[in-house]
């Protein structure tokens, strides 16, 4: 199974081929979704690896700083974050490493790509709060520890 | 557990009692001794002495809210009411008060039946020479208004046959201790130490009463009072200084005393109003000294063979105390009073602080704060605020605080103390150092949520203040 597939904003390959008219842009488009979809392991792991990193971030080194960082308000500042970092994240790796000539009709699938990371790595960085939360000591407040 | 009983005499006494009230809640460090105050003054329903009484209420109840719990008797904390204040009567297994019976309504001419002396007797030409006759006519309910001979007699008679000596006698153990506070310029506390002392010495029927290590805080004049002619009243401070060096020749060769304190003030002394019915003085700086000769006793560990006379200074000699006029050796009274009104904003924010971790880690909800002894807490806190800011206002001022707003939850507490850095910039650095000491807690012995509060409240302040010391 393509890891490509866990993107579920992207359109299917043969929508985005068919975004381009001509064979021989169609052949680089091609070529631009293998690409992406040899890179996916990597966009998945640095999404989750942000997200959970960040969360562990939260829970430890920054509740170990004074200003009242145990408030929700501080915990969702930390999800921006967390989201905003992949998409950049996400969208840099794509960029630099995908080559090809194609200078239209890629952005749409970069950003839905890097928007997708970004999404699974709020949902890790939730997860990974919800454990924290529940099973680790921290100084912040458990919000979801019922 | 080792007490140390301090009888507190007359308006300065029961004023210097306030102060060690204060300290105690504080966390100042009592060495481990109960302390058992017994208020003596004659003064019946001075509303100094029902707000001092309830003021020890208060105290107690909040003390109990720390150490008791889950039917067991827990260690005092350290810190925030880390000493037992115990009562006299309590002490003897009687519910009655043994403290109040120290008062009389009659005048001190009926009290010595003056007004039955046959007009040519001696006695009478002798009761003449030694008092007036405003002495004669003074109603004694509203104690010795300033005559230091008025209150031999009557309190010498008091003492005699009292239950609160007696119940005192009998709780007496080997090692407990006595503290005796009183002021040498006036009439109550100048005529009743050395009664009481000597009261003390020559209990040959309870040698631990007698061979007691014993200390004494004697007040030289502090204040003055509004001038008598035109408030007419019975007391001219004028007289406080002379009656003040009649005393001391008198103790000089009589105090029977381990340590002696003398505290007073030289140069600014505030006037008050010459009201010997209210009594309404703002808690002064001198008073808060008193207090510290106290702990300071109680710090000192062999009997000297004989009295040692001792006493405080003070660094500068400007109008408001500062940490730095003060000198090094108040920067304990500093600490603690800095600490208590930290604990005061914590105590007042806490409850708005809904996302607190404690909340939901160890129950500081809205119910722990409803509950009855943080309502005590809060009480006490702001008697505690209001005793703070007389001194502060008071001259000579004790002012080494710079209370920001409490309303201000941003405000910079770096400088909370004059002249002094504090590392915690704000009140979030306290608050983090609460969920801190919380993490650090694994005494699951008890379930008492007040003591585990408070408990992390002062090692939060501590961590801090500490640096003082």
């Amino acid at each position: 199974m393509s890891l490509i597939n866990f993107f579920f904003l992207l359109p299917s390959k043969g929508k985005f081929l068919n975004g381009f008219t001509n064979e021989q842009l169609k052949s680089q488009a091609d070529n631009v979704w293998r690409h992406l979809d040899g890179m996916s392991p990597v966009l998945l792991i640095a999404g989750v690896a942000i997200g959970i990193a960040l969360a562990v971030f939260y829970y430890t080194a920054y509740n170990e700083m004074p200003g009242r960082h145990y408030t929700v308000k501080h915990w969702t500042i930390w999800a921006i974050i967390s989201f905003v970092l992949t998409l950049v994240v996400t969208a840099v790796i794509e960029h630099i490493f995908i080559k090809t000539n194609l200078k239209s009709g890629i952005s749409s699938l970069y950003w839905l790509c890097a928007i997708n990371n970004a999404l699974y790595s709020l949902i890790l960085y939730f997860v990974a709060s919800l454990v924290w939360c529940n099973f680790l000591p921290t100084n912040a407040y458990k919000f979801l520890k019922p | 557990m080792k007490r140390v009983f301090v009888f507190c005499i007359g308006g300065t006494g029961l004023r210097v009692m306030k102060s060690i009230t204060m300290l105690l809640a504080a966390g100042m460090d009592a060495k481990g001794f109960t302390v058992v105050p017994v208020l003596i003054d004659p003064h019946m329903d001075l509303e100094e002495k029902r707000n001092l009484q309830s003021l020890i209420g208060e105290y107690e109840t909040v003390y109990n809210s720390i150490i008791m719990g889950d039917g067991q008797r827990l260690p005092a904390n350290e810190g925030f009411f880390g000493t037992d204040i115990a009562d006299l009567a309590k002490l003897n297994g009687q519910q009655n008060d043994i403290s109040e019976p120290i008062a009389e309504k009659r005048s001190f001419g009926q009290y010595i039946n003056y007004g039955n002396l046959n007009s040519e007797d001696v006695n009478k030409y002798l009761v003449q020479t030694m008092f007036s006759q405003a002495n004669l006519d003074n109603d004694l309910s509203v104690g010795f208004k300033g005559s230091p001979n008025v209150g031999t007699v009557v309190l010498g008679e008091m003492i005699k046959g009292a239950d609160w000596f007696q119940a005192f006698c009998n709780a007496c153990q080997l090692g407990d201790r006595i503290f005796i506070i009183s002021s040498i310029f006036g009439g109550t506390g100048a005529s009743g130490y050395p009664l009481l002392e000597k009261k003390i010495r020559n209990s040959t029927d309870h040698p631990n009463v007698k061979d007691a290590m014993m200390g004494a805080v004697s007040v030289l004049p502090y204040f003055a009072l509004e001038d008598p002619s035109t408030t007419d009243s019975d007391i001219d401070s004028a007289n406080f200084l002379t009656k003040t060096k009649s005393a001391l020749a008198y103790y000089e060769n009589s105090v029977l005393s381990d340590f002696l304190y003398y505290i007073g003030e030289q140069g600014m002394k505030k006037t008050y109003a010459n009201d010997e019915k209210k009594q309404e003085d703002p808690a002064h700086f001198i008073e808060l000294v008193a207090a510290t000769a106290l702990f300071d006793f109680l710090a000192k560990t062999d009997k000297p063979e004989k009295t040692q006379a001792l006493s405080r200074s003070i660094k500068e000699n400007v109008e408001s105390l500062r940490i730095t006029s003060l000198g090094n050796p108040y920067n304990d009274v500093v600490k603690a009073v800095a600490d208590m009104m930290l604990l005061s904003r914590l105590v007042f924010l806490l409850p708005n602080e809904s996302q607190f971790p404690l909340s939901k880690n160890r129950g500081f909800d809205n119910d722990f704060y409803e509950d009855k002894s943080f309502v005590n807490l809060r009480n006490f806190l702001s008697r505690f605020a209001a005793w703070y800011h007389e001194l502060e206002t008071n001259n000579r001022g004790f002012a080494p605080l710079n209370i920001a707003p409490s309303e201000d939850r941003n405000a910079k507490l770096s400088n909370w103390i004059h002249d002094f850095s504090l590392d915690a910039k704000d009140e979030s650095y306290y608050l983090l150092d609460m969920i801190r000491a919380s993490n650090k807690d694994k005494d699951n012995s008890h379930s008492v949520k007040f003591r585990r509060f408070l408990d992390y409240a002062y090692k939060a302040i501590n961590k801090y203040t500490s640096k003082i010391m």
